[in-house]
């Protein structure tokens, strides 16, 4: 099953998502990386997001994204557009993420300067995502049933929230090649279901990333957090971080089925 | 002899630079990969630390950068962020240093400073309506000066104003789209030797130095797309495309100097070109489209003018023969598609073309012979490699009904090959690239990389090498135009 797309990023990424009910600590890690899974997260919504990129000297460079998104019976669409600054203006990403295992997901991304909708491969997405320590693979989800899990640790606090530690390992080779991860540690919220910390050895320069939920909140019935961040570090010195910033969401609101076009992408919003 | 070396020489530049590129990503330096480590416990402490600290820095930083977020800040309504009415483009600046000595046909006819040019790109995009929208862009470029007479004279500067994007998008319902005025449409699957990509002509006017979004010249057309059931349609109506757009005189790829050479000798000397109108200024393209789990599918049609110019006459005078270059009119048959699997995504086209014509043996022989063809183009990019895609192409040209008077043979095939890096989250690109001529040993051979401080701000510098062996390749008189390039743009 797929957890799905950029919109619900606040509440999908690395399996962020939990109901609250049914599990006990004994519960296995499959079973809470289930319920992360199964976690109600709205059929709709529209964001806005800023993503702000710094590097190791405190430079920053900063995104202004759109994303609308829906999910479907077979599927999760969503599609991004970059609103500045100017040399990323007009740059959109589609994906289509579909719940059959069979089928590998489907991507587009619009660049202005060519103004051509290419498709990206379907592993492609170990990549990052427009320069940002997230991958396109963190932004579209990950399958459940493409890691084994581990519960490594009961109990652990992390900003004043008793948390599950997870260990998740990809399965096989093909895994490792779509999404970057050779191993990961997530640490789950028990109350909410949410993965609020997660440390990810990627194959890319066998780096560790670093990534953090903060202010989670309830909206519309869904819990989100307003901002993401993935620090990027090497030799355990940070190399690089992106911050993703909620500024608007709306759940469960009117996304029409045709904005999920490539011709969309061209013509923008 | 010659031949072997330069490619040799061109294929060894190639594949070292793949070598380098695969090196310096794949050679990493082990880590610990503890996962535990108290060291990422404090990283993770202090930078949360300073998180609301930058964050309230970046608001600040965001307000002086873009007014919409001075919307976000102020938690409008969510149609008003929405707001299409917006400004942007980018200032180039660009100087190009020409590194041997071309013939003393060329303008610059030592190694020297070929040109400074400042590009000024402005677009406009606008709503009018929920189902109107436009948008305007132009583009100034101010020449500062050129080659001439052994020197660089900046008082030969000169500015050229274009008109580029300029059109009305209306949306009678939600799923047809209307684009009305001067526009690019881009469509196909291979980037180099793209077959059924013909709707733009193109800039030919320094091949290789600069990149394709550069290249493509905008068209006055009607574009009208609608779906039926699953599958997508698009017409477009062009007038009034004119060519490829080709060097001036005595410039760096003067499009006379194989006849002043006499390396397309028609007899007579001096030479003047003129350009034909079309007979027909109307083109009409249309495409079928169908996109399903994993690859898109389309079939092309289209009734146009061939954007490469042929030479169709020759009018002799008493001090000098004009030579008239003007438009086939020929109608394509194609298809191309794409599929995704895994790390690789495979690009194919195939076109049957009538109407073009064909140069004899003799080029004087006018006009040259109509002969349908058949092109087959495949590709792929594959980006299994850290932040590397490696991207090929061929093209396949075979004229049917072939006889042996033609200049050109009956088949004739093209290569294209490319090596993207990516790295420093997306701050640094190199890009290398090798393209062979559609049957002939001409190559272009280019290495760019380029550079982003900071926002909207890209340096950058280009290598372009041009090889050519046989005095019939078309790069053969412009072999020694080797350049290097160095711009900056700045974004906005």
């Amino acid at each position: 099953m797929i957890i799905t797309n950029f919109a619900k990023l606040s509440v999908f990424i690395f399996l962020l998502i939990f109901s609250l009910t049914g599990i006990s600590y004994g519960s296995s890690a499959l079973e809470i990386m289930t319920k992360v899974d199964a976690r109600y997260t709205g059929d709709s919504a529209i964001s806005d997001w800023r993503m702000i990129l710094i590097d190791k000297k405190n430079r920053k460079r900063i995104r202004e994204i759109e994303i609308f998104s829906k999910e479907y019976k077979d599927v999760d669409k969503s599609i991004s557009f970059f609103k500045s600054p100017g040399d990323v203006k007009g740059t959109s990403y589609m994906s289509y993420n579909w719940e059959s295992t069979s089928k590998e997901d489907d991507s587009w991304l619009y660049l202005p300067a060519l103004q051509k909708v290419n498709r990206i491969a379907s592993t492609d997405r170990s990549g990052s995502f427009m320069g940002s320590d997230f991958t396109y693979s963190d932004i579209d989800g990950f399958e459940l049933e493409d890691f084994n899990y581990k519960l490594v640790k009961e109990n652990d606090v992390v900003d004043g929230k008793d948390c599950w530690v997870i260990e998740s390992t990809p399965k096989n080779k093909k895994v490792i090649s779509k999404t970057g991860y050779l191993k990961s540690i997530q640490w789950v919220r028990k109350d909410i279901y949410f993965v609020i910390k997660n440390r990810i050895l990627v194959k890319k320069g066998k780096k560790v990333k670093l990534f953090a939920a903060k202010d989670i909140q309830k909206i519309d019935g869904v819990w989100t957090a307003k901002i993401l961040q993935m620090i990027t570090t090497k030799n355990k010195k940070l190399v690089h971080k992106s911050i993703f910033q909620l500024k608007n969401v709306k759940y469960n609101t009117n996304v029409e089925d045709s904005i999920f076009e490539t011709e969309v992408m061209q013509r923008g919003l | 002899m010659v031949f072997n070396y330069k490619l040799r020489k061109t294929y060894t530049f190639f594949y070292i630079l793949i070598f380098v590129l695969y090196s310096s990503i794949s050679v990493s330096q082990e880590d610990n990969f503890d996962l535990d480590s108290e060291d990422f416990d404090l990283l993770e402490d202090t930078s949360f630390d300073q998180l609301e600290l930058e964050l309230a820095n970046t608001d600040n930083l965001a307000l002086e950068v873009s007014s919409e977020i001075s919307g976000l800040e102020k938690n409008e309504e969510m149609e008003n962020l929405n707001s299409l009415d917006s400004f942007s483009g980018n200032i180039i600046q660009k100087f190009t240093y020409g590194l041997n000595s071309p013939s003393i046909n060329f303008s610059r006819n030592k190694s020297a400073l070929e040109r400074i040019e400042t590009i000024f790109n402005f677009n406009y995009k606008g709503e009018y309506s929920p189902q109107l929208n436009y948008k305007i862009g132009s583009n100034l470029l101010f020449s500062w000066g050129k080659w001439k007479n052994n020197k660089f004279q900046t008082d030969e500067n000169s500015s050229t104003f274009k008109i580029k994007d300029f059109y009305l998008d209306y949306y009678p319902s939600d799923l047809i789209w209307l684009r009305l005025g001067n526009q690019i449409i881009a469509r196909g699957q291979l980037d180099n030797l793209s077959i059924t990509d013909t709707i733009n002509p193109r800039d030919l006017s320094v091949p290789g130095q600069g990149e394709l979004s550069e290249f493509r010249q905008h068209v006055p057309a009607i574009l009208l797309n609608f779906p039926i059931s699953d599958i997508k349609i698009e017409l477009a109506l062009v007038g009034e495309a004119g060519g490829n757009l080709l060097s001036e005189k005595g410039d760096s790829f003067d499009p006379t100097i194989p006849f002043v050479q006499n390396l397309v000798n028609i007899g007579g000397n001096p030479y003047t070109v003129n350009y034909l109108n079309p007979s027909n200024e109307l083109e009409f393209f249309a495409s079928i489209n169908y996109s399903f789990n994993g690859g898109d599918i389309s079939l092309v049609f289209s009734d146009e003018n061939l954007n490469q110019r042929s030479l169709k006459n020759i009018v002799s005078k008493s001090l000098s023969s004009q030579l008239d270059f003007g438009f086939d009119r020929v109608q394509m048959v194609g298809l191309n598609g794409n599929l995704a699997r895994g790390d690789f995504l495979l690009k194919y086209e195939a076109a049957n073309i009538t109407g073009a014509s064909f140069l004899k043996m003799n080029p004087a022989d006018l006009p040259g012979s109509k002969k349908n063809q058949n092109v087959l183009g495949f590709g792929f990019d594959y980006s299994g490699v850290n932040n590397l895609t490696l991207a090929y192409e061929t093209n396949l040209r075979s004229i049917l009904n072939h006889t042996n008077d033609l200049i050109v043979s009956k088949s004739s095939i093209g290569h294209a090959l490319q090596a993207r890096w990516t790295g420093i989250n997306d701050t640094i690109n190199i890009n290398a690239n090798l393209n062979r001529f559609e049957g002939e040993k001409s190559t272009i051979a280019s290495l760019v990389t380029s550079y982003k401080p900071r926002d909207g701000l890209t340096l950058s510098a280009r290598y372009v090498q041009y090889d050519a062996v046989e005095t019939t390749d078309t790069l053969y008189p412009y072999k020694k135009q080797d350049v290097i390039m160095l711009a900056s743009e700045y974004s906005f």
